[in-house]
């Protein structure tokens, strides 16, 4: 298998193809991305977790979190990396209708989560949990924030393979795009599973 | 390391199938649906002892983590080194955070 | 694969020749302005960061002499407090980010695709785009003395709440933070790139731990700028947010604890001072077995120092901390963390003492400045020693000893093997020589006015002379240390120009002497085995790779009586760069355009936010128009299909795997 490309390639004097690890380039660079990206909701987390009780007097995002809420919208995320992962099955064995409805799927439960978030924003800023209102509030907010953008942009990235689907560009052959794709967007999901824990469902002691 | 390789390998390798995956799904749907049932505290009332209520919310996150990052993004399938690299972000953030947060007082209050 | 990066239509509309070369699809524009815009090679790129770098190196320079020429005798009012704070803030942050690091880049884009045997690195337009948005941000920074009422004026490390907009009124920090967020994200996508490189482009049979010690430690560099840019990341951004947005991050009076930003600058900062000397530790660690004529002693333990160093650097950031209150736990366990990181750091120094020790040294201008970086690292790794101890730091905290300390470590270990690197593969970028006899007054007046400069800095700091004050009273004994020490500086100065005059004065001589072949100093790497300047596809035929320093073992063996013998001229094994056709990334605008949205956007956060928009979709566009390129490259579509499915993929997930990394980094 790995030398059936060799031969082919008569202008380059060794398989370009070839990596050392065996994994490509962008694969390999996505998860190293990934990697540096713990470092960073590390610190946003610890950020919250450090002001999650200095209110300043005002409110706390603890005295109002709707959890029964936050759990259905959570939920609704972490099922988007099961349609994530159908859609790139479905891609990698060339049934590209199916693989095209279910990314569509995923950007849309992605749409769902956002959209819950929205909602969460709006109503805690209603109940006096303004950006400005003390560090735990500015902390949330950022934390979440940054979360909602990385999933805003993974729907970017997921509509875009659809279009590009939909114009016939998208085929099996680029299935690893759609798994280089799908890997940010399960990295997005399980930072998410680690801030539903710590962030939401500990109680303050 | 030395040999190189063509990408085209890691490809052979056996993916889960579509009704796999719907399985770990319903796995991940239960667990999450026990760490909700926490929050119900008034009804299970084992729950407001901290440490078991901690430790329960602690090892079901970890789980599926574990099973997201093995299953959904083939760390199980894929060559160790995507496993090492992460792994490498993931608990120097870990160990970092936790000695800043240490270093705050965190823990003890 | 990568190496097959896709043409892209330019706006101006220009064409590209039909396969001039065989299948080599470059634009017309050879050599010209837009060749150097547009260029995705690494060699180019790499020099354009070292002109860069050096450029900054004047502005950090020229600002180094201001604070000295305030500092020369007592109660001078040549500057004016405030323009003092921007001054010195400014000097830290140009030298640090826009001087060093891009300089040791430099060398990395440089070297590194060269001594693993690669045609180029993995992602080469994202490297265009490093470049690019590095330049974009540091000049962004720049323009603050312009429209930003003055540089930021918080030191380089910005200590909160000093950076809050309440004592920091100017925009000077705004665009402190803007600026080198988008410095950051440039080192980010370059070390992600370059890790890449490292450990997927290597050419057959170089194993990682055959790879140079250089490389080895640019490569320990990447992963610690990986992991320690997101976490300033986070810091500026909250800062930002600050002073932008009223959010309450850093404002003790709303209950926010200041000494968040210490911890979260000092976990950065603490792995940037191994940033900053990691790559001269590899630079040095070619040039002294190179001139020792002997190879490097303990090449694993090289490798594994470099790395502990590296693992280590993450612990010990809060011994900047000592006197901030982090409590007699925290103190005791940083002290005792940085005790241990002196260790690795020891294996090194000896490492290089024996690479020297029986070799036939030939102190050429590149082995004066490492033999240099040795001697002046080991006295500014030992000043470190002392403030490990906390109680001695307590005393020294704040003082010109730390001042004298870190200029030891960053310009005696970080600036003087770079210079050393410099002189050692001017030959090879180039293709000519530095003159020797113009290099050597360089390197005496630049080593001697170093001591100069910051020696008695240890004595006024163990007098107790502070640091950041703007001027100081006569009477306290430290008019004559001052005075020296601003001699001292401008016999840096000199040196600086001795340098310039150097390098223009090598080019117009070079054309009557004889160009300098592939392998001038006799050097063991394989960039040493094609011709200089280097060819545009590096190698004419990628090596085969049969044990560490292979390009020297081509020249040598080492008979049964453990003798060295020559077996080859160079000459006759090295590379004439005579090959054709060779298949090159092809240039793009795109960079260019994306690192130009960033600065807009940056402008449009502290002035306007109708240029965010302006900046966005020009940001947006640019990732656009990198990721939906058709792919139509000659040789990826017809040539696979009967093959195996996954064949033709991959050169069409390179563009879109490269632009989606790109994608995520524009919002962090």
């Amino acid at each position: 298998m790995s030398t059936a490309t060799a031969t082919a390639d008569t202008h380059h004097d060794h398989d370009p193809h070839a990596t050392n690890t065996g994994i490509s380039n962008n694969k390999l660079a996505m998860w190293l991305f990934l990697s540096t990206e713990c470092l960073l909701f590390g610190a946003l987390i610890s950020t919250y977790l450090l002001y999650k009780t200095r209110g300043n007097g005002g409110v706390l995002p603890t005295d109002i979190f709707d959890i029964p809420f936050t759990s259905v919208s959570s939920f609704v995320l972490l099922m988007s990396s099961l349609t994530m992962v159908l859609a790139l099955s479905a891609v990698g064995r060339g049934d590209m209708d199916r693989g095209k409805a279910w990314l569509l799927v995923t950007a849309m439960l992605g749409g769902v989560f956002i959209g819950g978030q929205v909602y969460e924003f709006t109503s805690f800023y209603r109940e006096g949990l303004g950006y400005t209102s003390n560090p735990a509030a500015s902390a949330f907010y950022t934390l979440t924030g940054f979360h909602g953008v990385h999933v805003s942009l993974g729907i970017l990235m997921l509509m875009s393979l659809w279009v590009s689907a939909q114009q016939g560009k998208l085929t099996p052959n680029n299935a690893e795009t759609v798994e280089i794709v799908g890997l940010y967007w399960h990295f997005v999901d399980i930072v998410w599973i680690f801030i539903f824990t710590v962030i939401y469902l500990i109680p303050p002691a | 390391m030395s040999e190189t390789t063509t990408v085209t390998e890691t490809h052979d390798d056996h993916h889960p199938s579509d009704w796999e995956y719907v399985k770990i799904a319903g796995i991940l749907a239960v667990l999450t649906t026990i760490e909700v049932l926490t929050y119900f505290e008034s009804v299970f009332t084992f729950f407001e002892t901290r440490w078991i209520l901690l430790t329960t919310l602690f090892v079901l996150m970890i789980v599926k983590f574990w099973l997201v990052a093995r299953m959904f993004m083939h760390l199980k399938q894929d060559k160790p080194i995507l496993s090492q690299s992460f792994a490498a972000g993931l608990a120097l953030a870990t160990g970092v955070y936790i000695v800043a947060l240490l270093a705050f007082n965190f823990f003890s209050a | 694969m990568t190496i097959i990066d896709e043409p892209l239509a330019l706006e101006s509309g220009e064409t590209y020749a039909e396969k001039p070369l065989g299948i080599l699809t470059r634009p017309q524009a050879q050599g010209g302005w837009k060749d150097w815009v547009s260029t995705v090679d690494h060699k180019k790129i790499g020099i354009m960061y070292g002109v860069a770098a050096m450029f900054f190196f004047v502005v950090g320079g020229f600002e180094a002499l201001l604070i000295r020429t305030q500092l020369a005798f007592p109660d001078q009012g040549f500057l004016s407090a405030d323009l003092y704070n921007q001054i010195f803030t400014m000097h830290g942050v140009t030298m640090v980010f826009l001087f060093i690091m891009p300089l040791a880049a430099a060398f990395a884009n440089y070297l590194i695709p060269l001594q693993i045997g690669a045609r180029d690195v993995a992602f080469p337009r994202l490297n265009a785009l490093s470049f690019w948005v590095w330049l974009s941000g540091a000049i962004f920074l720049n323009t603050s003395w312009i429209v930003g009422g003055g540089g930021a004026n918080c030191g380089w490390f910005c200590y909160s709440p000093n950076s809050g907009i309440v004592f920091s009124p100017t925009h000077g920090v705004d665009f402190y933070a803007i600026g080198l967020l988008i410095t950051g994200i440039a080192s980010l996508v370059s070390a992600v790139n370059l890790i890449v490189t490292c450990l997927n482009m290597r050419a057959p049979g170089m194993d990682l731990m055959r790879m140079p010690v250089l490389t080895w430690m640019l490569l320990v560099t990447q992963f610690l700028l990986a992991f320690a840019l997101p976490v300033i990341t986070v810091a500026l951004l909250l800062l930002l947010f600050d002073r932008t947005f009223d959010s309450q991050f850093f404002d003790p009076d709303a209950g926010a604890d200041p000494l968040l930003w210490q911890h979260l600058f000092w976990i950065f900062g603490h792995p940037e001072v191994y940033i900053i000397i990691l790559p001269s530790f590899g630079i040095i660690s070619e040039v002294i077995p190179t001139f020792s004529r002997k190879p490097i002693f303990g090449y694993t333990a090289m490798v594994f120092s470099g790395i502990a160093i590296g693992f280590m650097g993450w612990g010990v950031w809060a011994h900047h901390m000592f006197v901030s209150g982090i409590g007699p736990i925290s103190v005791a366990a940083f002290s005792l963390a940085t005790m241990f990181i002196a260790v690795p750091t020891g294996v090194k120094i000896l490492n290089w003492l024996t690479t020297m020790w029986g070799g036939k040294l030939h102190f050429t201008t590149a082995m004066l400045f490492a033999t240099g970086t040795v001697a002046m690292f080991t006295i500014g790794g030992l000043s470190g020693v002392t403030h490990s101890l906390a109680p001695a730091d307590t005393q020294q905290t704040d003082t010109y000893y730390i001042v004298a300390h870190f200029h030891y470590v960053i310009f005696g270990g970080g600036v003087l093997g770079l210079f050393a690197g410099a002189y050692f593969w001017w030959p090879k970028v180039f293709g000519h020589f530095l003159n020797e006899r113009r290099g050597k007054i360089n390197f005496w007046a630049m080593l001697i006015g170093f001591n100069l400069t910051f020696g008695p800095m240890h004595v006024l700091g163990l007098q107790g002379m502070s640091r950041r004050i703007d001027t100081y009273s006569a009477g306290y004994g430290f008019d004559f240390w001052n005075l020296m020490s601003t001699i001292g500086s401008y016999l840096i100065a000199v040196s600086v120009l001795v340098f310039f005059y150097n390098v223009w004065k090598s080019k117009k001589e070079a054309v009557d002497l004889p160009p300098p072949g592939p392998d001038p100093w006799d050097a063991r790497s394989l960039e040493w085995s094609v011709p200089s300047p280097t060819p545009e596809h590096n190698f004419d035929e990628v090596p085969r790779v049969e044990s560490f320093d292979h390009w020297w073992f081509q020249k040598y063996e080492i008979d049964d009586d453990g003798k060295v013998v020559r077996i080859a001229e160079t000459e006759a094994v090295a590379q004439d760069g005579s090959a054709t056709g060779v298949h090159l990334p092809s240039p793009s605008f795109w960079p260019l355009v994306l690192a130009i949205g960033l600065p807009l956007i940056g402008y449009g956060i502290i002035f306007n936010l109708w240029l965010c928009v302006v900046g966005g979709l020009l940001t947006g566009g640019a990732i656009y128009a990198w990721v939906f390129e058709p792919v139509d490259d000659p040789d990826a579509g017809h040539d696979h299909d009967d093959h195996h499915d996954d064949e033709d993929g991959d050169d069409e997930l390179t563009a879109v795997g490269a632009g989606s990394a790109g994608d995520e980094d524009g919002e962090g």
